[in-house]
């Protein structure tokens, strides 16, 4: 027969292994769906349709390759990005990046825990105290569980994403449509500067800075070596899939209810209480769902991006693994982000969406540096090795640290012209 | 004692002023006592490496002798900023403790390193930030120090590999002098030395290792230790510092050791003992200059312009924390070939040379000519600066009595 016990045992084996290393590329890319991701997705779907996700593979295709490169890295090196960066480029140049990336990271803090507070305003909890309720436990859980038991919780995260497929299908979208639009061409949209601008803004929020600095040190921390690297690449791309595939649900949701009757939205919040009369009330909660889980994911990915980054940068142990006394500077700098967040967004006269557009607008100028750095250590034989990325893959991240950078100075010049 | 991070970048120059290039890098030899044995200079984006042996001084230029020639690194020999500097240190167990911020270069007759900064001043000191955040904690009376860790706790070897182990081992120690081993012991704390003295190392050893310590270790340690243990130990002490142990402890204590000696030994101490009743202190003066730790260098040079008259003898100048324990010292000569806005603790010696009360003045002399200085300061047992004893009175007193 041609399916022997043989064949059979092998894929068993293959199964067993994949499950296990299974964890650090899904949950970094699914987590670049944050609050702040939802925001951006919904307010262009709303704007623009389908049509603001066009490219969409080439999109996908982004995230994957900056993933799969930094994984690479992370496997063959057993160094997360901060370790590499403090060795390869001293003491200066890891401050000043520290500071840059901590600033962004703290916005990015703030977008989720204001996305959190969004959630609990949706599901009417008294937001005050079930904010600091749920600040406090992520810590807990941060703090007091191992790095087995946390990945456990971060899948369980990914559940409440499907929220959005539900609801994308609740709305009976005309696939054909949202399928040329996205891949091919949108057609029915007028393409002008604001149009490439919001079309570059959900970019912004799809690859970052923390994202591809957690990939790396999640990894590292996983233990895991290069024996894992084509079970990693599977699970890398996987995730860039699932989390491309995800947040097309999402704007299809949003389309073919807001976009549809022309109701515009300010933010993720907005776009559920309008979705209400439009779709009913099945989907406001399959919004509010999506946007908690989204928020508390972010909430934990965050701050825990930074918190490793600044383990490696000056050198302390910074893992999940390890109990509080011997890796108090990483915790501390976990708690510290979520817990001066939640304090700023109990002060009513702050102006939470401008921060926002602060963080993104920071996020997406530290890419170029971001690419830099995978090129630089992914390309040296000195530290990969035979690993070390070349021929197409190199072109390919040369090519999108380019683009990338066009898109930075793009969007600087529009905004310091005022068009966006 | 000066750090990496002050040396980057400074200007090379020959003793004719003919300027070499910027001191880019060192390169030093990995071993116990790793020295510094060549400079790397960089010239118009060239770099040179030259031999140590050419170097003159490093002041506020780096010096070398005009007829140096270029070298090459060798086998056994890595470069502090390429090599050392930002390396991981981890312990035996594998955890990670923290980088290497800054590398801390002793100048004793050949260049040195002692040991690396593994503090936040050391990363602060790279940004030129240093300065502002000491002065900033000094407003609110908190005294900011480098965090060194002395090299010898370090295994080097792990270097290569790209990171560095913390090793403390005892079969280890025997092969370190004992007069470093003393610097590093009085450099942890005095558990430390208590437990080192508790091992099962051969005794003699342990004997010249305390000879090495500075009276307080010494006295600290024979306080912590049971009488039988303490005389057991103290009869392979050199007398004179046995003597001076002796004398700083209490009456009770002082008895109970002595109880335990073998009768020759505890004969001849108890004579030196005897000989040894008149205090120093009849001999003390109060007229020196004392500094804190976080002055810049001319605010003392102030200090000596406006009140200079109120201290005879410059020669030295102490320098005292917040608790006026004494913590440092520096000469004259320290003082005014610094750059004048570095700060004392850059530039002070850490072990002082100094003596007590109860220290005999035969002993005290011995100590002066033994180091050649031309005073010393006299403590308290919790390292209070009391006064200062001068060369001039001690033999001065002295020579009357003969």
């Amino acid at each position: 027969m041609f399916f022997n016990s043989k064949f059979l045992k092998k894929l068993k084996h293959n199964l067993i292994i994949f499950i296990a290393i299974l964890g650090p590329g899904l949950i970094a890319a699914i987590a670049d769906n944050d609050a702040g991701g939802v925001a951006t997705y919904t307010v262009a779907a709303a704007m623009y349709g389908t049509a603001s996700r066009f490219f969409i593979l080439i999109e996908m295709f982004l995230l994957g390759i900056t993933q799969d490169v930094g994984a690479r890295i992370a496997l063959v090196t057993k160094k997360g990005l901060g370790d590499l960066v403090r060795e390869n480029f001293g003491i200066k140049f890891s401050v000043v990046l520290f500071a840059f990336y901590f600033i962004v990271n703290q916005g990015v803090v703030l977008q989720n825990v204001s996305g959190l507070k969004s959630a609990l305003m949706l599901f009417s909890f008294p937001w005050q105290i079930s904010l600091l309720v749920f600040s406090l436990f992520i810590i807990f859980v941060i703090v007091k569980f191992d790095y087995a038991r946390i990945q456990k919780i971060f899948l369980f995260l990914i559940v409440f994403y499907l929220a959005y497929v539900v609801s994308a299908f609740m709305v009976h979208p005309n696939w054909k449509d949202v399928f040329y639009n996205t891949v091919i061409w949108p057609k029915d949209t007028k393409i002008d500067l604001p149009f490439i601008f919001s079309r570059l803004a959900v970019l912004g929020t799809t690859i970052t800075a923390w994202g591809q600095f957690f990939v790396h040190s999640y990894i590292v921390d996983k233990k895991l070596t290069k024996d894992h690297l084509n079970f990693e690449r599977v699970e890398i791309w996987l995730g860039s899939i699932l989390t491309t595939f995800i947040s097309l649900m999402m704007v299809v949701a949003v389309s073919y209810t807001l976009y549809k009757h022309g109701i515009r939205a300010q933010d993720a919040y907005s776009a559920a209480i309008a979705i209400k009369p439009v779709a009913g009330d099945f989907a406001y909660m399959l919004f509010a769902a999506g946007l908690l889980g989204a928020s508390i994911l972010g909430l934990v990915i965050v701050p825990l991006a930074t918190a490793y980054v600044f383990a490696e940068l000056f050198g302390y142990e910074g893992s999940l693994d390890v109990e509080f006394k011997k890796g108090k500077f990483f915790y501390i700098f976990f708690s510290v982000q979520i817990l001066s967040a939640y304090l700023i967004s109990l002060i009513p006269q702050v102006n939470l969406f401008k921060i926002t557009l602060f963080a993104d607008f920071l996020n997406s100028a530290m890419l170029p540096v971001v690419f830099y750095l995978l090129i630089r250590f992914g390309e040296s034989e000195r530290l990969m090795g035979k690993y070390r990325v070349r021929g197409a893959t190199s072109w390919f991240l040369r090519a999108s640290a380019v683009f990338i950078g066009v898109i930075v100075i793009a969007t600087t010049l529009a905004k310091v012209i005022g068009v966006y | 004692m000066v750090f990496f991070s002050d040396l980057k970048n400074k200007k090379v120059r020959t003793q004719d002023r003919v300027t070499v290039g910027k001191l880019d890098d060192l390169i030093f030899s990995v071993s116990d006592n790793p020295k510094i044995t060549k400079i790397v200079v960089k010239k118009r984006g060239e770099k040179i490496i030259i031999p140590a042996d050419y170097l003159i001084k490093i002041g506020a230029d780096v010096i070398i002798d005009k007829s140096f020639e270029e070298g090459e690194i060798s086998e056994k020999e890595l470069y502090i900023e390429k090599n050392l500097l930002n390396v991981q240190i981890i312990d035996i167990k594998g955890n990670k403790v923290v980088r290497v911020n800054d590398v801390v270069i002793q100048d004793r007759k050949e260049y040195i390193i002692s040991g690396v900064d593994i503090g936040f001043l050391g990363v602060l000191r790279f940004l030129g930030l240093d300065d502002i955040v000491i002065s900033f904690f000094r407003i609110f009376g908190k005294n900011l120090s480098p965090n060194i860790l002395p090299w010898k706790d370090i295994q080097p070897l792990e270097l290569t590999k790209g990171s560095l182990l913390l090793k403390k081992e005892e079969e280890k120690i025997e092969r370190i002098h004992p007069a470093d081993l003393a610097d590093y012991l009085e450099q942890t704390n005095v558990n430390n030395v208590v437990r080192f003295v508790n091992t099962s190392l051969d005794k003699d050893f342990i004997g010249d290792v305390i000879d090495n310590l500075n009276i307080n270790y010494q006295t600290a340690v024979f306080e912590e230790l049971k009488p039988k243990k303490a005389a057991q130990i103290l009869e392979y002490v050199d007398p004179d510092e046995a003597v001076d142990i002796l004398l700083t402890l209490s009456k009770r204590r002082r008895s109970a050791i002595l109880k335990y000696l073998k009768p020759e030994i505890q004969k001849e101490l108890e004579y030196l003992m005897q000989m040894s009743k008149t205090p120093i202190g009849e001999l003390m003066t109060s007229e020196y200059l004392t500094v804190s730790p976080e002055m810049r260098l001319k605010e003392v040079v102030q200090i000596i312009k406006k009140k200079g008259d109120d201290f005879p003898f410059l020669n030295y100048i102490y320098v005292l924390n917040s608790k006026k324990q004494l913590v440092g010292v520096f000469s004259l000569y320290e003082l005014i070939s610094n750059d004048q806005n570095t700060r004392v603790y850059k530039v002070m010696v850490g072990n002082v040379i100094s003596i007590y009360l109860t220290t005999p003045k035969e002993l005290a002399l011995k100590k002066m000519l033994k180091y050649k200085l031309s005073a010393l300061p006299v403590i308290s047992s919790d390292k209070i600066m009391l006064g200062m004893v001068t060369f001039d009175d001690l033999s001065e007193e002295l020579i009357e009595k003969l």
